[in-house]
């Protein structure tokens, strides 16, 4: 009786400190999460980065101005087509020779470079599913872009770090019968966007786990710089293809996706997830816009091989997968560059983890993370 | 010549002018704490470094900047001018335009007081580029090395740097794995010449199917018959 009566033991409280990563499978790569929670609650997450630091931009002070073309695509390897574009951007604008690029390499690249956004977007929206439990619409996903890969390998002859662009336009032109190709295959693909929709998107389980975790609002995602589809998700519409246009993005027509809060709150994980959905729909759009008009001519500007600026500066912005990629360059005429600096989309979306994780559980880390389209190649160079 | 090629690039760039009058509202507040120097994309030094906080405040908050999006913080290092510059990029989303601030630090001691307290997103890559460069923010919540250990020697992009021979017993050079070829081709050969081996090339052990003649053995006896004819 007497035990009965005896008050309930106040809970036991201890802060236990736990490594997720750097080979976590949530992590996507080698980033390590420290994570000090209280049980299940988190009280504070430490991102560690670094793991995959492969001094990116000290080889760019090393080698010539084409010769950082093939590296460029080691920075992001997931899309790796938006940091070729970004770089060949960069150093046209340095030489002056923007206008000079042929309009047909302009719409190569976009062909390159939307089908590469959708690859990515494969494997953001796909791992994200399988982080949360799902495997089989991942398998989907990979089945899609295995297309892809075969369009990357007909273009430029490899599978992963794809390298198409040159200073000045492109490799090559599109090979003969490719646009049928791709046209063929994007009829087949997006009624799969839907099917993908009905088995992941709208799932009940899937849904609760995503909507309401980890809410960035819009003044916050701007505070800590998110670009690309998590910034949009946040309700901040801007895309840099739209609001600093560049190539030959003004000629087409398409909708830059925001975040409304489809199940939850704006800016959540479920929104971040939905907007690169939509963001495909968007991207095949643009390509068929894109194969439709595209004009007769040269693939590639008369450039002098070799290419040595003078003194002088510029920064150069493109809508890669991830967001504003941004490439800082800097020459001292001589022929290789004096400064590469490249501003990317995973730096600053790892950085936020470190605000937005306290208070949330463990296993929402993890869709949360997942959220964010981190590449960790990207995100350390 | 190469003049001329530089200016028509500057003439080229869409955002320079607009730089140039975003530097004049810089200059009418502050006057010669801030100096433009013309590039593709023109940039502000902010030559008084007793300013620069307010500067950079006056970048976010005054209504005609609202340079809420910082874009990156990074350094580039001059040692012929003995200085290292801290480089600020930033872009107003609701104006729709962008700027570049620099300050130039002597390279023995380069201390800065921190941006975080104006964007937050400065505090990471202000931690790499005091990684990178060794650009000390000052006031900054949790500078730290980011890209590299603790305990790594040197900040690698200054131009001067020198890699440490090894880390934790762990070499950072390795010799090219084409020279190990080299040497083992010349060692082979340096033996086969002491021995006095002649190396006849390995014969194949796949025979070639009856009646067929090597395009190597037909050229032979087409020459000869060719002869033959001349004869």
């Amino acid at each position: 009786m007497s035990q009965a009566l005896e008050p309930l033991r106040e809970p036991h409280r201890e802060q236990m400190l736990l490594n997720m990563g750097p080979q976590h499978p949530s992590t996507h790569g080698v980033i390590n999460l420290l994570v000090e929670s209280d049980g299940e609650v988190i009280s504070r997450v430490i991102p560690e980065v670094g793991y995959l630091h492969r001094s990116i931009e000290k080889i760019g002070e090393k080698v010539t101005y084409n010769g950082f073309m093939p590296y460029t695509d080691r920075v992001d390897y997931v899309a790796a087509m938006t940091a070729n574009e970004g770089y060949a951007m960069v150093v046209e604008r340095l030489l002056g020779i923007t206008d000079l690029v042929p309009r047909r390499a302009y719409y190569c690249r976009v062909i390159a470079s939307e089908l590469c956004r959708i690859a990515s977007h494969h494997v953001s929206t796909g791992t994200m599913v399988m982080d949360v439990g799902a495997v089989t619409p991942f398998l989907w996903w990979l089945r899609e872009r295995e297309t892809i890969n075969d369009f990357m390998e007909e273009l430029c002859g490899a599978r992963l770090t794809y390298n198409y662009m040159r200073i000045g336009g492109v490799m090559a032109d599109i090979p003969r019968g490719f646009d049928k190709r791709v046209l063929q295959w994007l009829d087949h693909f997006e009624p799969i966007i839907e099917e993908f929709n009905r088995a992941a998107s709208t799932n009940k389980i899937y849904i609760e786990r995503l909507a309401n975790v980890g809410v960035v609002p819009g003044k916050m995602a701007i505070d800590w710089g998110l670009v690309g589809p998590n910034l949009r998700a946040s309700g901040v519409k801007f895309d840099v293809r739209k609001n600093i246009p560049y190539s030959v993005y003004p000629e087409f027509q398409f909708d830059v996706p925001i975040g409304t809060g489809f199940y939850g709150e704006v800016g959540d994980s479920y929104d971040r997830f939905y907007c690169r959905i939509l963001e495909m729909k968007e991207s095949c759009k643009i390509l068929r816009q894109c194969l439709e008009g595209m004009p007769e001519g040269d693939y590639m500007a008369k450039v002098p091989r070799k290419i040595k600026p003078e003194r002088d500066e510029a920064y150069a912005a493109v809508e890669a997968a991830r967001g504003e990629m941004g490439y800082y360059l800097v020459s001292n005429g001589q022929e290789s560059a004096w400064r590469v600096k490249v501003r990317t989309g995973s730096f600053t979306a790892t950085q936020i983890m470190a605000p937005l994780s306290p208070g949330t559980m463990i296993g929402d880390v993890v869709a949360l993370f997942a959220s964010m389209d981190v590449v960790a190649p990207e995100l350390d160079r | 010549m190469a003049a001329n090629k530089q200016e028509e690039a500057r003439n080229k760039s869409p955002t320079r002018q607009k730089a140039q009058e975003l530097h004049a509202l810089l200059a009418a507040k502050f006057g010669e704490a801030v100096e433009l120097v013309d590039a593709v994309d023109p940039y502000t030094v902010v030559k008084d470094h007793a300013q620069f906080p307010a500067v950079m405040r006056h970048l976010r908050e005054d209504p005609a900047f609202q340079m809420d999006f910082l874009r990156s913080v990074t350094g580039v290092d001059w040692p012929d001018d003995s200085i290292i510059e801290s480089v600020y990029h930033v872009y107003s989303y609701r104006l729709a335009h962008a700027h570049v601030v620099k300050v130039r630090l002597p390279r023995a001691l380069p201390e800065i007081p921190t941006v975080e307290g104006v964007w937050p997103t400065a505090n990471w890559f202000e931690r790499e580029a005091y990684d990178l460069l060794g650009i000390v923010y000052i006031g900054h919540s949790d500078l730290r090395r980011i890209m590299l250990p603790d305990d790594w020697v040197g900040h690698p992009l200054r131009k001067d740097y020198a890699e440490q021979e090894d880390y934790r017993g762990i070499g950072t050079t390795r010799a090219s794995p084409l020279e190990a070829f080299k040497q083992m081709d010349l060692a082979r050969k340096k033996a086969r010449d002491e021995k006095g081996v002649v190396v006849v090339p390995q014969q194949s052990p796949i025979k070639p199917p009856e009646g067929w003649v090597s395009p190597k053995a037909k050229k032979g006896a087409a020459a000869e018959e060719a002869e033959e004819g001349e004869a």
